[in-house]
């Protein structure tokens, strides 16, 4: 994996939006930002760009990879322990 | 704390009766909030139809109490008050400062959603935020009322603020008040809106202050910190409940305002222990038109699926959603990115998004969940010159629709729709404040999809413009694509907006007229006096079989003008007539002749 963790400037001239490329969620500030195929894509922590590489289609990231060794729940068991703002309490 | 006072269930750091009261005490400040809105703003948007939300949080941006407002907004403001204060930083805030944003593309679900937030103050420290937010009927759009069905960026869709200073240290900011007037058609409506928010975040402020004096701040925050965890606990006890596995549904979006083509939106709805994930992965790429949602409006229509077929008493706080996980995929029409045009995801997605829900888990929950409801805002918009004073109106207008039938019961009818939860404008209202006069208004037999239990019925509404010119728009989905029923339940009817000109007799859509690419959805029509609009909300689907609905209850509906006749025979299967005066079942109740009565022609 190549990544870096970003922090977002609020900019007046320009405008950037980093949704995680698995889950979605507009991340605000911290942003972990991963190469794949010479794209910087942000994801909300590497753990969750480590899945995403794992289980997406590289040249559709709507769609899921078949051969991805991960099932759908355990995909979505890891998303929930790895992406931002998802904390237990209890 | 001693330790006699400490609560008796595991973890808990403060008893249970003062946990009720303390949590009563949050929820009444943000019905108290709503309150002060409603009576002090100027627009029928806020007075009337409520539609705005009252919410407290934590002092890092985590939610401890809401109440009854509208279910959009009290999904989505957690990601926008959580998105303010990341942008901003915690250490910005002075005593009556109020931030205004507006940005959907900061967490909020659409421009004409104005949220305002405060840091209350204990000891010169921030202790809590107080936080409201309120559809604005007019914010600045190419469209007077700000819904542009046609819109196809975000910049035609109204004047869009980041987090910015409203007022530093409870004096306005001047420059920021001009700026939004001069981009608003009617700025003494938005004014008044816009303080009665400030107003309402007073009251918070007050309350809040006064609970910590009374109870001490180390209890306020264990207290908060308690009834997050409980709510967390509670639904996940709930989600638990509900048979683990993959269950996957998706329906339709018809089309998006500026070009032919339907959207799918499809879920997998994954039930994994005390925890469910909605993915959205395989839904279509996002519209050119603004039927698109916001990763946050995606959100918050998921949390409104699962707070409708859960435990209505666990605490509405940040912990009750924090079993529940989205996966949106972004370029999608469930998050869209930058800067497409947006504004119908709140309105017209976010109803279908719940519905899929509440689709995926039916056979899973099929004593809890319901049919589809209508699905549609019915968001009528109109502007211009009001003839009698000389000054700029502007108005959002939506109408109720019939909701799904129930495991148990009929849909309620006329009802506004699932993720809004407000109330439409009175006709007296309507017709003393714009040039339109109200022909008629009444529930629309038949509209309700036939079944064991009934979908709820929509509605007709005749307008007729007393002006000499006036613009309008519309924002209608269902127009089409039918609500869907469930276990054999039929379809509710579908939506509609007509025009008839005046003099003519024949109603016609919008796309006969004046060739608007999409029937439902466009923006800018002019209309002059005499012209009639013909408003058609759509009834919901039924839920189990019509021919498994008891006879008597398919007389009552016919006495009462919910269904025809000639309805109770083609879908009940039962013979309804007339004698004397008195309608009267004519025939026996068992399945071979009502499946026989249903047959005839």
């Amino acid at each position: 994996m190549k990544g870096e963790w970003i922090e977002r400037e609020p900019m007046y001239l320009s405008f950037d939006v980093y949704n995680c490329e698995y889950c979605g969620k507009n991340i605000p500030r911290y942003v972990w930002i991963e190469d794949i195929d010479g794209e910087r894509r942000p994801f909300c922590t590497p753990e969750v760009a480590d899945i995403y590489l794992r289980t997406r289609s590289r040249n559709d990231p709507n769609r899921r990879r078949e051969d991805s060794d991960l099932g759908l729940t355990d995909q979505l068991r890891l998303i929930r322990q790895n992406c931002a703002g998802i904390e237990s309490e209890a | 704390m001693t330790e006699e006072t400490k609560g008796s269930v595991t973890g808990l750091d403060v008893d249970q009766v003062t946990l009720t009261v303390i949590d009563n005490y949050l929820a009444t400040t943000c019905r108290e909030m709503g309150v002060a809105m409603m009576r002090t703003a100027y627009s029928p948007m806020f007075n009337e139809s409520l539609d705005f939300s009252c919410v407290l949080f934590d002092r890092n941006g985590k939610m401890i109490a809401q109440a009854e407002f509208c279910p959009s907004q009290i999904g989505t403001i957690k990601f926008t008050v959580e998105w303010m204060i990341d942008e901003l930083g915690t250490d910005v805030y002075e005593p009556g400062d109020v931030i205004i944003m507006n940005d959907p593309y900061r967490g909020s679900g659409h421009i004409p959603e104005h949220t305002l937030l405060k840091a209350v103050f204990h000891e010169d420290e921030i202790v809590a935020f107080v936080a409201n937010c309120a559809h604005l009927a007019e914010p600045g759009a190419k469209a007077p009322g700000g819904l542009a069905g046609d819109a196809t960026d975000i910049f035609q869709e109204g004047l869009r603020l980041p987090p910015l200073w409203l007022q530093r240290r409870g004096k306005d900011q001047e420059d920021v008040w001009k700026i939004i007037f001069a981009n608003h058609r009617t700025p003494k409506v938005s004014y008044g809106d816009l303080m009665a928010m400030v107003g309402s975040l007073n009251v918070a402020e007050r309350r809040l202050s006064s609970l910590i004096e009374t109870y001490g701040l180390d209890t306020f925050y264990a207290a908060t910190a308690d009834l997050t965890r409980i709510a967390e606990r509670r639904m996940m006890d709930e989600i638990r409940k509900i048979p683990d596995g993959e269950y996957a549904f998706s329906d339709i979006i018809e089309d998006d305002g500026v070009a032919e083509g339907s959207y799918t939106i499809r879920c997998d709805v994954v039930v994994d222990g005390d925890n469910v994930t909605c993915d959205f992965t395989g839904s279509s790429p996002q519209a050119a038109g603004p039927m698109n949602a916001t990763y946050a409006v995606t959100a918050s229509a998921v949390y409104n699926a699962f707070l409708h077929i859960t435990d209505p008493t666990i605490p509405r706080n940040e912990g009750c959603y924090r079993p529940i996980n989205i996966v949106a995929p972004p370029g999608t029409i469930v998050n869209c990115e930058f800067p497409a045009a947006l504004v119908g995801g709140n309105t017209e997605v976010s109803p279908r998004i719940t519905d899929i829900i509440f689709g995926a888990l039916a056979e899973a929950l099929p004593d809890r969940i319901p049919a589809s409801l209508g699905g549609t805002s019915c968001c009528f918009l109109f502007g211009g010159e009001h003839p009698e004073t000389g000054e700029l109106y502007s108005h959002f207008h939506f109408e109720g629709i019939g909701w799904g039938g129930r495991p148990t019961k009929d849909g309620n009818s006329q009802i506004i729709v699932i993720n809004g939860n407000c109330r439409n404008t009175p006709v007296e209202v309507f017709e003393s404040r714009y040039p339109i006069r109200v022909e008629s208004y009444r529930l629309l037999e038949d509209s309700g999809g036939p079944g064991r239990n009934r979908g709820g019925l929509g509605m007709e509404r005749i307008l007729t413009i007393e002006a000499d010119e006036i613009t309008v728009s519309a924002l209608f989905n269902r127009m089409t694509v039918d609500p869907f029923g469930l276990h054999g339940g039929k379809p509710g009817r579908n939506s509609g907006i007509f025009l008839r000109r005046h003099g003519e007799l024949e109603w016609r859509t919008f796309s006969d007229t004046f060739g608007t690419v999409s029937p439902s959805k466009f923006s800018n029509v002019v209309l002059h006096r005499g012209d009639q609009v013909r408003l058609v909300a759509p009834g919901g689907g039924g839920w189990g079989d019509p021919l498994d609905r008891d006879p008597d209850r398919v007389l009552t509906d016919v006495k009462e003008g919910l269904i025809t006749a000639a309805a109770a025979r083609a879908e009940y299967g039962v013979e309804v007539v007339r004698t004397n005066g008195t309608w009267q079942v004519n025939q026996t109740a068992d399945r071979t002749t009502r499946e026989t009565t249903k047959a005839k022609p």
